[in-house]
């Protein structure tokens, strides 16, 4: 009897084909070219980089993007592997089963959070890394929802990394990096800066650095009083202009021009029209130079003009720097670093 | 006697010279399909092939050995042309089973995924059952992100208690950017077969695909204690030992696209 190689059926002595599938029962020793064809190493290279793979990603990412992003319960989460990985949004998802859903919150993280950083200070900012939170605590409840089965489980384990995402990851951060990207948002106009402008300072920058002639700064200015016959200013708080000249350095400032040391200076306060036309003085040891030229009432009060007293209100002590200015986040159309 | 030839006997009382002979044809293709066999098991793809061409050589009607050069050239990443071999194939055996399934590998590798997922119907409703087949199934239902990849890999794994089948199944993880899924299966092929080297490799492969470098670099090691000339996974060793700090690797790292 002739059993077919391919059904295995149980064919009558000189059949020549199976009478189930219809396999040549011949075959043997028929002449038929026995070796396949070959891709070449080029073309192997080719449709592995971009032809096969990716046409079937794309298909799959983009005409089912549903079906990928897909909740499995049975993943298999190897334990502190997955835990340690929390610290990225997506990233958990990348090595236990999900890279599709992982990338997505990933780019959705990035998208949030990279104008976010643009944008600091403002109130968009705000909504952003809000919604960039939101997706990374997203990427925790993913994991703990798919770490058991049991409701309770899953909010105590979701909880539970928002609870070490927040002390491990984003409190330590937040603590350390808001020095850095501290907000002085411009609350009136301050020519040439205008009210609602946003800019970033870092106030760690001198803690280990001296301020550098021309660096643009938030300093607090000299607290001063100026008393006269219905007029009574009041210099107080933060303000915001650029360092011009160091300690025991000479300087003279006359008809817009500013000589240190009887050298010119390149450097001119943000408001140099604010400025008296005519001014000379000597830095006194540990102070810098800094014309408070944004600072409104410096012209006359109610047709009276005030006698400033420009050398106490020009001098701030080191310690009074605050921090150096290096960014603007707002308006949009004017992003940018700031010099 | 000749019109005795066409009786049917029982196989003992065949004439001595007629079993000598059949089995003197018989057995040599199927010795070349046992060391085909053995050198997949290595993962020797090629040497494989080769093996397969041979055993073809001598008896065309093997379908085992047109089924294992269309699995070969898959594993190669050959799927065009391995699609192109199985339709060959099944010209000479019409509906076979794990040819079907075999084809439906080719397509979809080769981009073509709703036929393939037509093929791979056809190829469950064959007549006969076989590990292949399910497994084909399960690589379409992961690669289409269903969820009952798993089942199908483990009817595979039900049909075949061979080692090779959840190393195969780890391999088509790997394949499918699917790693995490794929270790727990390549971690079963070395609890069944821990004196292989070739599932320590892909054992591996598989780890450093998911960052645990330091159960990758074990894996690789005893890969290398069992085949000290495994250039791949010496390879594999140098890259995970010498590998520095880089932004690109990170990133890659990140996103998973190693």
């Amino acid at each position: 009897m002739a059993q077919c190689n391919s059904c295995q059926f149980h064919n009558m002595p000189g059949a020549t084909h199976c009478g189930r599938c219809g396999s040549s029962l011949t075959l043997a020793q028929a002449v038929i070219n026995v070796h396949p064809p070959r891709a070449s190493k080029w073309a192997k290279t080719w449709r592995k980089t971009f032809l096969a793979r990716q046409w079937n990603s794309i298909k799959v990412n983009w005409f089912a993007v549903a079906d990928r992003i897909h909740l499995e319960p049975h993943a298999n989460l190897p334990g502190m592997d997955i835990l340690s990985r929390l610290i990225l949004p997506g990233w958990p998802q990348q090595v236990s089963g999900n890279p599709f859903f992982g990338k997505c919150l990933f780019g959705a993280f990035l998208a949030c959070i990279l104008p976010a950083l643009l944008l600091i200070g403002t109130v968009y900012s705000s909504l952003l890394i809000a919604a960039a939170l939101t997706l990374h605590a997203s990427s925790v409840y993913d994991i703990a929802h798919r770490s058991t089965e049991i409701r309770g489980g899953r909010l105590s384990r979701f909880f539970l990394g928002l609870g070490l995402l927040g002390i491990c990851l984003y409190m330590p951060l937040f603590s350390w990096g808001t020095p850095y990207v501290s907000p002085f948002v411009i609350v009136r106009d301050w020519a040439p800066l205008q009210a609602g402008e946003v800019l970033v300072v870092n106030r760690q920058a001198y803690r280990s650095h001296v301020p550098q002639i021309g660096d643009l700064v938030v300093y607090e200015i000299p607290e001063t009083r100026v008393n006269r016959p219905g007029v009574a200013l009041l210099f107080r708080g933060e303000r915001m202009d650029r360092v011009l000249a160091g300690s025991n350095q000479r300087v003279v400032w006359s008809e817009g021009q500013l000589t240190v040391d009887g050298q010119p200076s390149p450097w001119r306060p943000l408001a140099p029209e604010n400025i008296p036309s005519s001014l000379e003085m000597v830095v006194p040891s540990g102070c810098y130079l800094i014309f408070p030229s944004t600072e409104g009432g410096m012209g006359p009060v109610r047709g009276q003009q005030i006698d400033i007293p420009w050398t106490q209100l020009c001098m701030v002590p080191r310690h009074e720097i605050r921090g150096r200015v290096y960014w603007r986040s707002w308006p949009w159309y004017r992003i940018g670093r700031v010099r | 006697m000749a019109r005795f030839d066409k009786l049917e006997l029982q196989s003992g009382s065949r004439p001595q010279h007629e079993s000598t002979q059949s089995s003197r044809l018989g057995r040599e293709p199927i010795s070349w399909l046992g060391q085909a066999v053995e050198e997949r098991r290595c993962g020797n793809y090629e040497n494989a092939l080769r093996l397969y061409s041979r055993a073809l050589e001598d008896d065309k009607s093997l379908v085992l050995g047109w089924l294992g050069q269309v699995q070969m050239l898959v594993v190669l990443d050959e799927a065009n042309e391995a699609e192109l071999w199985s339709r060959k194939a099944l010209e000479l055996f019409p509906g076979n089973g794990d040819l079907l399934a075999g084809r439906a590998q080719g397509m979809y590798r080769s981009g073509q995924t709703s036929q393939a997922m037509g093929l791979s119907d056809s190829s469950l409703k064959a007549a006969g059952q076989s590990a292949y087949r399910w497994l084909v199934r399960g690589e379409l239902m992961a690669a289409t992100r269903q969820s009952t990849d798993q089942h199908c890999f483990d009817k595979a794994v039900e049909n075949d208690k061979d080692w090779l089948v959840p190393l195969e199944i780890a391999q088509v993880y790997l394949y499918l950017g699917l790693p995490s899924k794929g270790l727990g299966r390549v971690r079963r092929a070395v609890e069944l077969a821990p004196d292989r080297y070739f599932p320590w490799y892909i054992q591996g492969q598989t780890e450093r695909e998911l960052g645990l470098e330091v159960l990758a670099r074990k894996s690789l090691q005893r890969c290398l204690e069992l085949c000290p000339t495994h250039a791949e996974a010496e390879q594999s060793l140098r890259e995970l030992s010498t590998g520095g700090w880089s932004l690109g690797r990170i990133w890659r790292r990140v996103l998973g696209n190693r």
